[in-house]
C-alpha cells in the first residue's frame, strides 16, 4: 500500500465517519442543520465509496449511475451553500446562481456526456470552487463574530471548506495537465485530508476538544465569578453574569430571578426577546424550564413557544438554552442563552450552560448572603439609634422631672412636719414651670414621630409673621436681651400659628444654644418674590459643612456638637422642617465653622396688599 | 473608691426621712450644686437651705472651679452634661489642682455609675432621685468626709 492509498483511505474512513456521526445527530435532532449536514456528507460519501464499492463488487458503472454521481459531486457546492444559509443570510442572488449553476451543469452532462469542452469543464471547475470559497468566506465571517467554541467550531467548517474548494480545483489542473496526473492525485488526497480533519472539528468535535476549546471562556468566567457578589447590586451582578455566559457561549444571556410574591421570573436586561416579567406557571420556555428544573434546549423558540413567537423573531432569536439556577432545593432562576442562528448550539452545550447556571446559583446566593447581612446589620443600627433616641429622650424627660418630684416632696416633707406651713410660693411655680416644660417636651416627640408618619396637622389661619415674630423675640426667656429683631411691616399668611411660632422659637432657642453669652441671634423678616423670608442669624460655632445636609434630619446632630455639653435629641430642626414643609415651605442653613450659622426659612405668602 | 448605689429598694432608702434627725449635718462647710438646670438649682437651694445646710450653686464646671477654693466644699453634687466645662472636665481641673473633694454625680444618664466610676466620685445619684435619698447620701459621704474611719 503507498502512502497516497493510505491517505486515501483515511480520507474514506473519516469522510464516512462524519457522515455516519452527522447522519446520528440528524435521526436524533432532525434539525434542519443536521439534515443539510447529513446531506452533504452523505453525498461525499457516495461519490469516494461508489468507485471501490463498484470495482470491489465487479458491477460495470452504467451511463445511468455515471450520471447519478456526477450530479452528486455537481449538488456539493450547493449544499455546502445550505448549510451556510442556516447559519447566516445569504442573499438570494447567490443562492439563485449556485441552484442555476447546479441545474446547469447537470443538463450538460446528462445532454453532452462526460467527453466535454475543455470551456465547460473550465466554466464547471470555476463553478464548484467560487460556491465553495464563497461558503468558506461565509464561514470565516461567521466565526469572526462569534466567540468560545462557536467560533472555533465555526473557524473549522470554514477550513474545511476552504480545503475542498482547493482539492477540487487541483484535481481539476489534471484534465490540463495529464503528465502530472501523479502529483495532482497526491495534493488532492492531501487537501481532502485536511478538510476532513476540518469538518470532523467542525461538525464532530470529539468532547475533550470542545472542553479544550471552551476553558478559557469558562477560566475567564469562573475567575470574573469570585468577585461578583461584591458588586454593589444585583443588577449589575446579573449583567455580569449574563455577559460572561455569553463570551462563553459566543451568544447573548439572560438571566430571570423567580420572584415567590409575584409568581414571575423578572428578567432585568432581555434584550427584548423574552418580557420583563415572565408567569412561571406560562408556556414560556423559561417557566417551562423553571418547572421541570431541567436543562432545555430548544433548536427554535419561535416554533417552542409560538405565542412569543413575533417577539422572538424581532429580536432575532433563533435557538435558545435553558438551565434552572437552583441553590440547593431553593429555586433561584434560569439562565437562557439565546442566539440569531442554528447550529451555534447543539444540545452537548447544555452541560456548559448547566455548570454556568451553578455558578451563577452560587453567585447570587452568595450576594443574597451578603444582602441578608446588610439588611440584618442595618436592623441593628435602626435599633441602636432608636435606642439612642429611647435613652435621649428619657435624659431630657427626666431633667424636669427631677425638680418636679423633688419639689413636690419637699413641699410634703414640710406640710408633714408642719401642717399649718404656708406652701412656698415659688416652689409652686416652680413645679408648674417644669411640668409645662415636661408637657412641651413629650409635645416634641409626638410631633417628631407624627411628622414621621406624615400626620402633622396644619390648622391654617390669618397671621401676621412679623407680629409672631415680635412675639417670640419678646417672650420671656433666659438670655432674652441676645434676641434682636427687625421686621419692615406686615408679613401676612395663611399659616397654623402654633407651628409656625413653634417653629420659629425652636431657630431663636437654637441661636441661643449654640452661641456664646455676649454674641445676639438676630432675626430679620421680609418679603421676596412672593414668599415670606426668615432669617435666624447666630454667631455661634456654626455647622461643619459634611454636617449641613443632615442637620434637618432625624437625631442628627452635628459633629462639632458635644453631647455632652449640649442638651438635646436632635429633634428640633427636624420638627422645624416639618412643619415649613407642612406648609409647603423651606427651610435650610448657611453655616461658617465657629462663624455662626443663619437659618433661612421661606413660606408661602399671601399676595401683598390682600387682606388677611 | 467607695460607691454607694443607693439604688431604689435598697435598705437604706426605707429609713432615708430619719436623715434630718441624724443631726450630723452641720452648716460649717457648703454643699456645692453644679447643674445647668437653674430649676434645679433653684429647687436644691430651697430644699437643702431648708435642711440646716449652706449651699452654693454652679451653672457649669467653670464657674465652679472659679469658687471653689472660696467655698471649700464639704460635698460637691456634680452634674455631668453641661456647657462651657461638663462634669468630666471639671473632675480633671480639680485632680490638676491637686484638689479633692468628696463628689457625688448626679445626673438623668442610665450610665451613672460608670461616670461616676470614670471620675472617681463617690457616690452618685440617678435624676430623678427621692430627695430624703439625696440628703441621706450627702450625709453619708459628707460625714466620711470629715470623720474619715
Amino acid at each position: 500500500m503507498t502512502a497516497l492509498q493510505l491517505v486515501q483511505g483515511a480520507n474514506n474512513v473519516l469522510f464516512l465517519g462524519i457522515f455516519v456521526l452527522v447522519a446520528i445527530n440528524a435521526y436524533r435532532r432532525r434539525t434542519r442543520t443536521d439534515v443539510d449536514a447529513a446531506l452533504l456528507f452523505g453525498s461525499l460519501a457516495l461519490i469516494l465509496l461508489v468507485s471501490p464499492v463498484t470495482q470491489l463488487l465487479g458491477i460495470p458503472l452504467s451511463g445511468a449511475l455515471t450520471l447519478v454521481i456526477v450530479a452528486v459531486l455537481m449538488a456539493l457546492p450547493y449544499l455546502m451553500l445550505r448549510l451556510l444559509i442556516d447559519f447566516s443570510d445569504v442573499p438570494l442572488l447567490v443562492r439563485a446562481a449556485t441552484l442555476g449553476g447546479l441545474i446547469a451543469t447537470v443538463v450538460v452532462f446528462a445532454t453532452i456526456g462526460p467527453a466535454l469542452d475543455p470551456a465547460v469543464t473550465l466554466f464547471i471547475i470555476g463553478y464548484f470552487a467560487a460556491v465553495s470559497l464563497y461558503a468558506a468566506f461565509g464561514f470565516v465571517r461567521l466565526a469572526r463574530r462569534s466567540s468560545g467554541v462557536t467560533r472555533r467550531r465555526t473557524q473549522a467548517v470554514a477550513s474545511g471548506m476552504g480545503f475542498f474548494g482547493l482539492a477540487i480545483l487541483v484535481a481539476s489542473a489534471s484534465t490540463f495537465a495529464p503528465s502530472a496526473a501523479g502529483f495532482v492525485s497526491g495534493a488532492t488526497q492531501v487537501l481532502a485530508l485536511f478538510a476532513a480533519l476540518s469538518w470532523v472539528l467542525g461538525f464532530v468535535p470529539p468532547s475533550q476538544l470542545r472542553r479544550y476549546w471552551q476553558q478559557p471562556e469558562l477560566r475567564s468566567f469562573l475567575e470574573r465569578a469570585g468577585t461578583l457578589p461584591r458588586l454593589p447590586t444585583t443588577d449589575a451582578i446579573l449583567l455580569e453574569l449574563e455577559r460572561g455566559t455569553g463570551a462563553s457561549f459566543g451568544a447573548r444571556a439572560a438571566i430571570g430571578l423567580y420572584r415567590a410574591d409575584a409568581g414571575v421570573l423578572t428578567f432585568a436586561n432581555s434584550y427584548g426577546a423574552i418580557p420583563a416579567d415572565v408567569p412561571v406557571d406560562g408556556s414560556s420556555l423559561a417557566a417551562r424550564v423553571f418547572r421541570s428544573q431541567r436543562a432545555e434546549y430548544f433548536i427554535d423558540a419561535a416554533r417552542a413557544n409560538p405565542e412569543n413567537a413575533a417577539a422572538y423573531r424581532e429580536a432575532q432569536v433563533g435557538p435558545v438554552l435553558v438551565a434552572p439556577i437552583t441553590a440547593g432545593d431553593r429555586r433561584i432562576g434560569v439562565l437562557e442563552t439565546f442566539a440569531e442562528h442554528q447550529p451555534v448550539f447543539s444540545s452537548d452545550d447544555l452541560a456548559l450552560v448547566e455548570l454556568l447556571a451553578d455558578q451563577a446559583a452560587v453567585i447570587l446566593e452568595s450576594r443574597a448572603l451578603i444582602d441578608e447581612a446588610a439588611r440584618v446589620q442595618a436592623q441593628e443600627a435602626a435599633a441602636r439609634l432608636k435606642e439612642d433616641f429611647v435613652s435621649a429622650a428619657a435624659h431630657d424627660l427626666k431633667t424636669p422631672l427631677t425638680t418636679l418630684l423633688g419639689q413636690a416632696q419637699i413641699l410634703e416633707l414640710r406640710a408633714g412636719r408642719d401642717a399649718e406651713l404656708a406652701p412656698h410660693q415659688p416652689a409652686i411655680s416652680r413645679i408648674a414651670r417644669e411640668a409645662r416644660r415636661l408637657s412641651a417636651l413629650v409635645e416634641d416627640l409626638l410631633d417628631a414621630s407624627r411628622i414621621e408618619e406624615g400626620k402633622l396637622e396644619v390648622r391654617r389661619e390669618p397671621v401676621d409673621v412679623a407680629e409672631l415674630l415680635r412675639h417670640v423675640a419678646e417672650r420671656p426667656r433666659p438670655h432674652k436681651d441676645r434676641v434682636v429683631f427687625q421686621a419692615n411691616g406686615r408679613l401676612a399668611g395663611s399659616f397654623d400659628r402654633r407651628r409656625i411660632e413653634q417653629l420659629l422659637d425652636n431657630l431663636v432657642e437654637n441661636g441661643l444654644k449654640y452661641s456664646d453669652g455676649g454674641s445676639k441671634v438676630e432675626i430679620r423678616a421680609w418679603r421676596e418674590d412672593g414668599e415670606i423670608r426668615i432669617t435666624v442669624k447666630d454667631h455661634g460655632i456654626g455647622i461643619p459643612a459634611a454636617d449641613q445636609p443632615h442637620v434637618f434630619d432625624r437625631f442628627h446632630r452635628a459633629s462639632n456638637v458635644d453631647a455632652r455639653k449640649y442638651a438635646g435629641i436632635g429633634l428640633g430642626l427636624y420638627i422645624c422642617r416639618g412643619i415649613a414643609q407642612e406648609h409647603g415651605g423651606r427651610i435650610w442653613v448657611e453655616s461658617a465653622l465657629g462663624q455662626g450659622s443663619t437659618f433661612h426659612v421661606a413660606l408661602p405668602g399671601a399676595a401683598e396688599g390682600k387682606p388677611n | 473608691m467607695v460607691l454607694s448605689p443607693d439604688r431604689p429598694g435598697s435598705p437604706e432608702r426605707r429609713d432615708a426621712s430619719h436623715a434630718r434627725t441624724s443631726g450630723t449635718i452641720s452648716a460649717a462647710h457648703p454643699i456645692l450644686v453644679i447643674d445647668d438646670d437653674v430649676e434645679i438649682l433653684a429647687m436644691l437651694r430651697d430644699f437643702l437651705e431648708g435642711e440646716g445646710l449652706t449651699v452654693r450653686t454652679a451653672g457649669n464646671g467653670a464657674e465652679a472651679l472659679e469658687m471653689i477654693d472660696d467655698v471649700s466644699p464639704a460635698l460637691i453634687l456634680l452634674d455631668m452634661r453641661m456647657p462651657v466645662l461638663d462634669g468630666w472636665g471639671f473632675a480633671e481641673q480639680l485632680r490638676e489642682r491637686r484638689s479633692s473633694y468628696p463628689i457625688v454625680v448626679m445626673t438623668a444618664a442610665e450610665s451613672a455609675r460608670r461616670w461616676a466610676e470614670e471620675i472617681g466620685a463617690t457616690g452618685y445619684i440617678a435624676k430623678p432621685f427621692d430627695v430624703n435619698e439625696l440628703l441621706q447620701l450627702i450625709e453619708r459621704h459628707r460625714t466620711r468626709d470629715t470623720k474619715p474611719n
